[in-house]
């Protein structure tokens, strides 16, 4: 049997959490790719209804980062 | 000829502060910096205290943002006002206040700033290592770096002392982006004013052998340490004893290491607090470890810090006040030896795994260079000297010194000052300068979108680690997609003419470029796209450099399939995007200031001086406030004659209307336009404001103990002063002075700041005129940080004594006939000392009006304390969380009057950046509500953390305060109907990036 890999999906605040994944890149931090990564303003956009739908859409968590 | 240019020498955080203040209000600002990154000592440090966090982004202009960056200030430093100018230094002055001609000189980076793509080659292969300095020599650097992964900007630079000039970077370089024949260049520019914020050196522990600095690997300096607990620092954050690699258990923090000696005679205000934070930092990392702090005096001074003490105390931390004279070594354990002397004198001693030594701020060498090529003034610690008051007006007329360049402080005064200082400077700039207005956005079609898709190969950074064609052949599949072009470097300047061509010819209407951070490009692709004539909106950047290529495994599909979801994800939002309209919002060029204590008559007068008319409200018949009851002041200045000079100016001032015995009751509007109801004895009426100055200033503690009020000779620290000002008092022959009446414990967890000096001051005028008469100050803690301390010493040589006592084990006080007997312990001799004093002087701290009031009409929150909040304790000192309301004084907390007075200049400066301009210019308005889906709920209004919502009563539904709002998008989630929607990142296009990531 594949092993199981989640697919996460990522809301970055565009004040820490982006800088923070920019950041990584800088340093080659190595890490999985199956956190996808959307950028928002701030994590108080992030309204309940695109965690579900998310969900809904096959992810199989929802990372918020701010 | 007109000048409106400030050169502003520095780039920490004053530095910052003055120039972001300056750009903000309209004047073209220089600012150069001799280090090759911006950000001074502040970039080393990570989280400040008392928040534990490190909100270095709130410095960023509120009403400018989209202009001035959205970025992290660790990443980016931008403002279209402001040139910087890095490897800079001033190397002569001519001319004069208004007109200065400067002589710079900058040095090579021997790397091309615009053509180093940061990719690292060079690092790879330079063959010479040096300690990095950045993480105080803990780590190796190359010859050839960038500091840390958070250098602003983030491009190499060489270290000119440590290259041996082999040109190994020369060839692995892939864009010829070094250049080691780069030469110095002087060059000239013509200023009006010049600010001075060159920082301090961090004291160099070298000069104290006896703590075994640089021999014994687990004695660190507090920055050391600071680096050792970051994530980004030598160990990604691991923390173990640098001699065994084992885990600290024991760790003793040793303060006044190169501060408060015969050598420097100054206190550098802020290493009690770091200390603080570090303690609880190695206690959040690890609750067994047993942190001791031994100090002399704990200086929790500042707004919120002794609570921040209480706190530390609760996790853990230890602290003995006792001076600790030297650190031994123990080769065996490799344990470090400490000796401390408790009350009695009796010696006891400490095995501990490191010691952390609380550096000082030391004066810097180009402070000194700096008041040498100015003709400034230092003092004997070697300081700057700023003119009377402590203000930042040096004796040279157009010449300005903020931070700790005059003496050692904490981030929110130099803030405040840095704010000062460029209202200060603002006064030699030609003006007043009023914006144009924005160019109008160019016209859009309503076809549909066709998005064009740049992929930067960024030589091989990209393009070796990622299928770039492959990645190509899917995204050209798509029908939205007009181009999918690969670029070898899309951040070249010479790259820029072939996009716009590009994407002209391909009759492209929205742009995405996946490449690197967007950081310093994104402002260079928005030219590229406003070049092809689209709204610089429709455009989009995605960084498959960070967060792709870099991060994953070259050639993995998963890695590949983020990618494409990412450029996916772009297109659809940059699909999403409409035309935005530009906002005009204008200003009523006229200020109110609530209070006519010192804070409000220095904030009025440098405001109507400035032609701006001012509203000075005082609830009060007279003017001045609590300052007249003040007659000393340390450092020897006159308060009343101060006081008098400033009552004069505002009152002989025909810009400035004193509204006396009158209230503020009703206001509506906001930034630009307040509408003000006031009520004065005779009427009420309403007036109209761009800003808002809040300086209602505060009360004295009301004593309640130590026997007062149950005799004549028992009294508050104000009632002495008035006693002392009359030439008539008897001499007297003893007096106690107790110090923390009501203040640093039970219902006053806070540090009044002021007592201690004006306790200093009025003991030593008593030892000038009386020599005989006996001064015991009775204290906690002597809070006299900065240049304080050597009044502090000056006093202890008058033979004025000094004796500590505990909250735990207080002065005890008997009032009766025979008058007043004063009990305490003596921690020196041990024994019990029995004074009968002249007068018992109780040293009472102030305490928070009740001005719920304010509060109300404002937006305002208090404190714990009850003191109003400003917006960020740190970064944005004077601003209140409401933008186009400004605070000052000891509203805001307690401070000594020079404090005040600065903090007055900061909110002045703070709201000239609003009343300079006619109208403020809104790049684009941000969230906007659906009129006929709003059903007036008023959710959004206490959500909005920028108050940039208000029910519109005529309306009936809510509308947004445009300049205010900063695009957050709270209103969005917490709205029930979904009738807001937010520019740029509105539902579908949400949902399709959503989409894009779930699916792909």
């Amino acid at each position: 049997m594949e092993e199981f890999e989640p697919k996460i999906i990522g809301f970055f605040c565009n004040w820490c959490t982006a800088t923070a994944a920019d950041l990584a890149g800088t340093t080659r931090l190595q890490y999985p790719p199956n956190l996808r990564p959307i950028r928002v303003m701030c994590t108080g956009t992030v309204d309940p209804v695109y965690i579900l739908r998310s969900l809904l859409l096959g992810a199989d968590a929802v990372f918020v980062g701010g | 000829m007109a000048n409106n240019r400030v050169l502003v020498v520095g780039s920490g955080v004053s530095g910052w502060a003055a120039a972001l203040n300056l750009a903000s209000s309209g004047v073209q600002v220089s600012l150069v910096e001799q280090a090759p990154f911006l950000g001074g000592t502040l970039t080393q440090v990570e989280r400040q205290f008392p928040t534990n966090r490190c909100l270095m982004c709130t410095l960023l202009p509120v009403t400018e943002r989209v202009e001035a960056g959205e970025f992290c200030l660790r990443r980016d430093f931008y403002h279209p006002f402001i040139d910087v100018h890095l490897l800079t230094s001033l190397e002569a002055v001519e001319g004069g206040a208004g007109d200065f001609t400067v002589r710079l000189v900058t040095r090579p980076r021997y790397v091309i700033e615009e053509a180093c793509i940061a990719c690292g080659k060079c690092e790879a292969v330079c063959p010479v290592e040096v300690p990095d300095p950045f993480n105080g020599n803990l780590s190796k650097r190359k010859a050839i770096y960038a500091r840390s992964p958070q250098g602003i900007p983030n491009v190499y630079c060489i270290d000119e002392a440590a290259c041996t000039r082999c040109g190994k970077c020369v060839e692995a370089c892939p864009t010829e982006a070094i250049d080691l024949k780069q030469a110095a260049k002087t060059w000239e520019l013509n200023v009006a004013a010049i600010v001075v914020a060159a920082g301090f050196d961090l004291f160099d522990p070298n000069n104290l052998l006896q703590y075994g600095w640089g021999r014994y690997p687990d004695v660190l300096t507090s920055l050391q340490l600071e680096r050792l607990l970051s994530e980004t620092g030598p160990t990604g954050g691991d923390w173990v004893r640098q001699a065994t690699g084992e885990p600290v258990k024991k760790v003793a923090f040793i303060q006044c290491v190169g501060s408060r000696d015969l050598d420097h005679p100054y206190c550098s205000s802020a290493c009690c607090m770091i200390a603080l934070k570090e303690a609880m930092f190695v206690k959040e990392k690890d609750p067994d470890v047993e942190a001791t702090l031994y100090y002399m005096d704990l200086r929790d001074f500042g707004k919120g810090y002794t609570r921040y003490r209480e706190q530390a105390a609760r996790m853990g931390v230890k602290f003995v006040a006792s001076r600790v004279p030297d650190v031994k070594y123990n080769p065996q354990t490799k344990q470090l030896l400490i000796r401390h002397m408790d009350d009695s004198g009796a010696v006891t001693e400490e095995t501990v795994d490191q010691v952390v030594l609380s550096v000082g701020q030391a004066p810097s060498d180009r402070s000194g260079t700096l008041a040498g090529l100015l003709g400034l003034e230092k003092d004997e610690g070697g300081y700057i000297v700023a003119t009377d008051l402590n203000t930042t007006a040096t004796r040279r007329d157009g010449v300005f010194i903020c931070g700790s360049v005059r003496e050692p402080k904490d981030i929110p005064d130099a803030i405040c000052e840095g704010e000062a200082a460029a209202a200060q400077a603002i006064r030699w700039v030609e003006g007043p300068v009023v914006r144009e207005e924005k160019e109008p956005h160019p016209e859009v079609t309503l076809e549909p979108p066709k998005t064009g898709v740049f992929l930067c190969r960024c030589g091989e950074e990209i393009a070796a680690r990622l299928d770039l064609p492959g990645l190509a052949e899917t995204l050209r599949r798509r029908e939205d997609v007009a181009f999918v072009q690969e670029v070898d470097y899309l951040c070249l300047k010479e790259t820029a003419d072939f996009l716009v061509k590009q994407i002209k010819a391909a009759q492209a209407n929205r742009v995405v470029f996946a490449a690197c951070v967007p950081y310093r490009f994104e402002r260079q692709f928005k030219n590229v796209v406003k070049a092809a004539g689209l709204p610089e909106n429709f455009m989009a950047v995605t960084s498959i450099r960070e967060q792709v290529a870099w991060v994953h495994e070259a050639g993995s599909g998963q890695a590949r399939r983020k990618a494409e979801a990412m450029v996916a994800a772009a297109i659809d939002r940059v699909a999403g995007e409409i035309p935005r309209t530009h906002a005009m919002q204008q200003v009523t060029g006229k200020v109110l200031v609530v209070g006519g204590g010192v804070a409000g008559l220095t904030a009025s007068r440098f405001l109507a001086d400035q032609g701006v008319p001012v509203d000075l409200v005082e609830i009060e018949e007279d003017l001045g406030g609590n300052f007249r009851s003040t007659h000393y002041l340390l450092g020897g200045s006159d308060p009343q004659t101060f006081l008098g000079d400033l009552i004069d100016g505002v009152r002989g001032n025909e810009n400035i209307r004193v509204l006396a015995k009158t209230r503020v009751t009703a206001r509506e509007g906001s930034l630009g336009r307040f509408v003000v109801t006031l009520e004065t004895p005779e009427e009420t009426f309403k007036e109209v404001y761009g800003g808002i100055i809040l300086a209602t200033g505060a009360k004295e503690h009301e004593v309640t103990e130590y026997g007062y009020g149950s005799h004549p000779a028992v009294v508050t620290m104000r009632e002495f002063g008035e006693k002392l000002s009359d030439p008539s008092m008897p001499p007297p022959k003893d007096l106690v002075i107790i110090q923390c009446v009501g203040s640093r414990e039970g219902d006053h967890p806070y540090c009044s700041r002021f007592c201690c000096s004006r306790a200093l001051a009025h003991a030593m005028e008593v030892k000038q005129r009386w020599p005989e008469c006996q001064v015991s100050i009775l204290f906690r803690d002597i809070m006299t940080y900065g240049n304080r301390e050597r009044a502090y010493t000056e006093a202890r040589e008058m033979g004025i004594h000094f004796f500590r006592y505990t909250q735990e084990e207080k002065p005890a006080v008997e009032t009766g006939e025979k008058g007043v007997t004063v009990r305490f312990r003596d921690p020196v001799l041990g024994g019990q000392v029995t004074i009968m004093p002249d007068y018992l002087i109780l040293s009472n701290g102030a305490e928070a009006d009740d001005r719920e009031d304010l509060a109300g009409l404002f937006d305002l929150e208090t404190t714990e304390d009850g003191f109003f909040k400003e917006a960020e304790v740190k970064f944005r000192p004077v601003d209140a969380p409401e933008a186009g309301i400004y605070l000052c004084g000891i509203a805001l907390g307690p401070k000594n009057v020079n404090e005040v007075i600065i903090q007055a200049e900061a909110a002045a400066a703070r709201a000239l950046t609003v009343l300079r301009k006619q109208a403020i210019t809104l790049p684009h308005v941000k969230a906007w509500v659906s009129p006929r889906r709003c059903s007036a709920c008023e959710m959004c209004v206490p959500a909005c953390p920028y108050h940039a919502r208000v029910k519109d009563e005529d309306l009936g539904y809510v509308v947004v305060r445009e300049a205010l709002c900063q695009g957050c998008g709270v209103c969005t989630t917490v709205c029930p109907n979904n009738a807001v929607k937010l520019i740029s990142y509105q539902e579908n296009q949400v949902f399709s990036m959503i989409d894009r990531m779930a699916l792909g």
